[in-house]
């Protein structure tokens, strides 16, 4: 096992999680505004900047694990990243300018929320094609001449093309991102306890896992047992919601999101030990040398120092709930 | 336009704009601390007001931060892909430490702010100041730090790396400690610190200037007796880190201290100072024209006051590696700008000293504006010095800028739409936070804090 790839990989399943989570109210507020919300934007306001902070975190160590092929993947993927970038810049200020939103001048608050749903979805998908095209391996041409961490001073040892219309066109992809879309509305309504939706929920959910486990295999994916992890939290949390079990535990927004960082962290196996339908072997690419025990160092201070942190955003987060539980 | 010029340029435009947002986060989190203490020490409901609002814009500027800091991290790695691979080798670490130190902000910050009211006993809320402000300048710090790298690469065998492109020999942990770290982060956080506190300032003056009422004259001015003394505080300490700063640049960079001060050849003793003014080649030797000479002064500054101190010049470099000597010029308008609010801060303190009430002075009011304005310009002519000044290096005497950029054409509609932002959203930002500032009923946030507002204290 790679540790440097297994730390990034954790770090991406949490962004990834928070991101999701994100995009679950963010579907939910289209489809519910007026019922849900004020219940949906009490959550989403305040850990849209943690979001943030986890995708600043996952770039940095993407850029720390795969030093090798850092050079090829900028120029391959140059012109999605800044798309990335500017979809990224659109939301955060959609929903900073929702929050203080006045009485009727340009835009309303709900306007703005929509703007930062909106982007924030075009943003996941950017980065689902990303993360599809790193696990299947469509439209993108690689090739690698020895260990190009030990040759950092040319790009000629590994080369990256990336064509959008082949990745397109090839089977799994796109399938891959409307599984992901599904799913993420079926675990929506559970999450933010929104009842009126549960039973689609289930529907979108279950449908979500049977079109990604399709895509998965279409994209040439080996389905390991491990895949009963996210089925049973994919599937599993939307039916115990929908036959009111645990309901106060699946809505509970920590549990929850540890629940999707498992589910998500299962699909290690997916990629390892190589990546891009077999064409990238990791070890081949993936930073050697003092800098991994560096990176591990840091990660386990910073990390504690991170569950520190978040167990008093979690308990200040708590006490206010209970705060307004308590006034209803 | 060449795609590695296009790459710079892009760079610098958004990392230009990105510091004027960093600069105000960095002064309104130092700044939340002594509002909000005050507020709780003297039961005062202005300052708690003040610390509301202060606390909302830099809300605001923390998201609008947080999005540009991605994109400083994403253009890093798709425009000089090369460089990232180095520093992903060699000096990653700091980068990782900011990410901590960027966690620490956001959660103390979402904390304070979306959860005010969960904390009933406000010294516990206060404390979280300590956190926002940590965090805020930890992320600076941190960056400052692969920036001094930049400045003096260590960590690494470079003469191998020069010879072979392999790199071998790391040591990761040490390329946070390089002999320019310390006083580069000194000198950026103090004078981050300050410009954000400047601008702050004008904005109470401003505000103050506009008040009709009592209760909003009282509010602005009381935000003025803050941000006065710590801005006289700050700017002695700016003179004091540059000047360690430079003296730095004497023994580690010499090629950039040369071109700082417009020295064509080295000088043993007594050597002047040049305001302005350039070189040109004159029959086959470098001279300088234009500009105001002042005998004995750069020695003086770089000796402390010794004049036999010898200072580097320029012929004793390849010229192709002379970075362009426009930085002469914005070194010399730091220098001189920051000289000046320096006087106007001092003539400040001696009108406080004697109970002349600078902050209620409608001079010193206009004054306080026109300086934080002039305050911008000369914040980022320090950033250009030290940026240009490395040119054409990227890493110092080991990758140049051209050698680490990407030239995949499919950057450059992007980069158009990125620099298109930016030049909408810095404005606005400003615009937005400063309304935030001043907007509500300050009557009913009066009655509404529950304080007992001491007026004119």
């Amino acid at each position: 096992m790679l540790t440097l790839f297994a730390i990034q990989f954790f770090t991406t399943a949490a962004a990834v999680a928070f991101l999701l989570t994100e995009l679950m109210g963010g579907v939910l507020l289209l489809l519910d505004w007026k019922n849900s919300g004020s219940k949906i934007m009490s959550y989403v306001a305040p850990v849209w900047e943690v979001t943030g902070t986890f995708l600043a975190m996952f770039v940095v160590e993407t850029d720390a694990t795969f030093a090798g092929i850092l050079i090829p993947v900028a120029f391959a993927f140059a012109a999605l990243l800044l798309v990335f970038l500017i979809l990224f810049i659109i939301r955060n200020v959609a929903i900073i300018l929702g929050e203080f939103a006045e009485k009727r001048r340009i835009f309303t608050d709900r306007q703005l929320y929509y703007i930062y749903v909106t982007s924030t979805l075009l943003l996941s998908i950017v980065f689902l094609a990303f993360v599809s095209a790193v696990i299947s391996g469509h439209g993108v041409s690689i090739s690698i001449t020895g260990n190009p961490v030990n040759s950092l001073s040319s790009v000629n040892n590994a080369q990256v093309t990336f064509n959008a219309i082949e990745w397109i066109a090839a089977p799994g992809d796109i399938l891959f991102i409307i599984s992901a879309v599904l799913i993420t509305f079926g675990l929506a309504p559970a999450l933010y306890d929104v009842r009126r939706f549960a039973t689609v929920g289930i529907i979108s959910a279950v449908l979500g896992f049977v079109l990604g486990i399709i895509s998965l295999v279409q994209m040439g994916v080996h389905i390991s047992p491990i895949i009963v992890i996210p089925a049973f939290i994919i599937m599993g949390v939307p039916a115990l919601y929908l036959l009111n079990i645990a309901k106060n535990l699946l809505s509970n927004k920590a549990v929850f999101i540890v629940l999707l960082i498992i589910s998500i962290y299962s699909l290690y196996f997916t990629v390892y030990p190589t990546a891009m339908g077999g064409k990238l072997v990791l070890s081949q690419v993936v930073t050697t040398g003092p800098m991994v025990l560096g990176t591990i160092l840091t990660t386990a201070v910073g990390f504690t120092l991170l569950a520190l942190m978040l167990s008093l955003y979690v308990y200040v987060n708590y006490r206010s709930s209970h705060a307004l539980t308590a006034t209803k | 336009m060449n795609i590695g010029t296009f790459d710079r340029l892009l760079f610098a435009y958004s990392i230009g704009s990105h510091i004027l947002i960093v600069l105000m986060s960095i002064g309104l989190s130092v700044i939340l601390p002594v509002l909000e203490y005050i507020a709780i020490k003297y039961k005062d409901a202005y300052y708690d007001i003040l610390t509301r609002r202060v606390a909302k814009a830099l809300v605001m500027f923390f998201a609008v931060g947080t999005a540009s800091g991605a994109v400083m991290a994403v253009e890093l790695i798709d425009l000089f892909p090369k460089f990232m691979t180095v520093i992903a080798v060699v000096g990653v670490l700091p980068f990782y430490y900011e990410i901590f130190a960027f966690f620490l902000e956001t959660i103390m910050l979402v904390s304070y702010y979306y959860y005010w009211d969960v904390f009933k006993n406000r010294m516990h809320h206060w404390l979280l100041t300590f956190g926002v402000a940590g965090g805020t300048l930890g992320s600076a710090v941190f960056i400052t730090m692969i920036n001094a790298w930049m400045n003096t690469p260590n960590g690494f065998n470079i003469s191998y790396y020069e010879q072979t492109g392999k790199i071998i020999d790391v040591n990761p942990f040490i390329t946070a400690m390089t002999p320019s770290t310390g006083r580069e982060i000194f000198h950026v956080a103090i004078v981050t610190a300050f410009s954000g506190l400047m601008v702050l300032g004008a904005f109470f003056a401003y505000q103050y200037l506009r008040s009709k009422t009592f209760e909003e004259k009282n509010l602005w001015r009381k935000g003025l007796k803050v941000t006065f003394p710590m801005n006289m505080f700050l700017i002695i300490m700016a003179g004091l880190s540059g000047t360690l700063e430079m003296s730095g640049l004497l023994a580690y960079q010499p090629e950039k201290y040369a071109a700082l001060d417009l020295n064509p050849y080295p000088i043993a003793k007594d050597a002047p100072e040049h305001l302005f003014g350039t070189i040109v080649e004159q029959n086959g030797h470098y001279v300088v024209v234009g500009g105001i000479k002042v005998p004995l002064l750069q020695s003086l500054l770089a000796g402390n006051g010794n004049l036999n101190t010898a200072v580097p010049g320029l012929s004793q470099f390849n010229p192709s590696t002379w970075p362009p000597l426009a930085v002469h010029d914005t070194f010399d308008l730091m220098v001189l700008g920051g000289s000046l609010i320096g006087l106007y801060l001092f003539v400040t303190l001696i009108a406080w000293i004697l109970k002349k009430k600078p902050y209620e002075n409608k001079g010193f009011m206009i004054a306080q504006i026109l300086f934080a304005i002039l305050t911008i310009p000369i914040y980022i002519a320090g950033w250009v010095t030290d940026e240009v000044g490395r040119q054409p290096w990227i890493i110092y005497n080991v990758m140049t800028v051209y050698q680490a950029a990407n030239y995949s054409p499919s950057i450059v509609v992007p980069g158009y739409l990125i620099m298109a932002f930016y030049t909408v959203l810095m404005p606005f930002s400003y615009w937005y936070a400063f309304r935030l500032m001043k907007k509500g009923d300050l009557r009913s946030e009066i009655k509404s804090t529950g304080s007992s507002a001491v007026a004119g204290r």
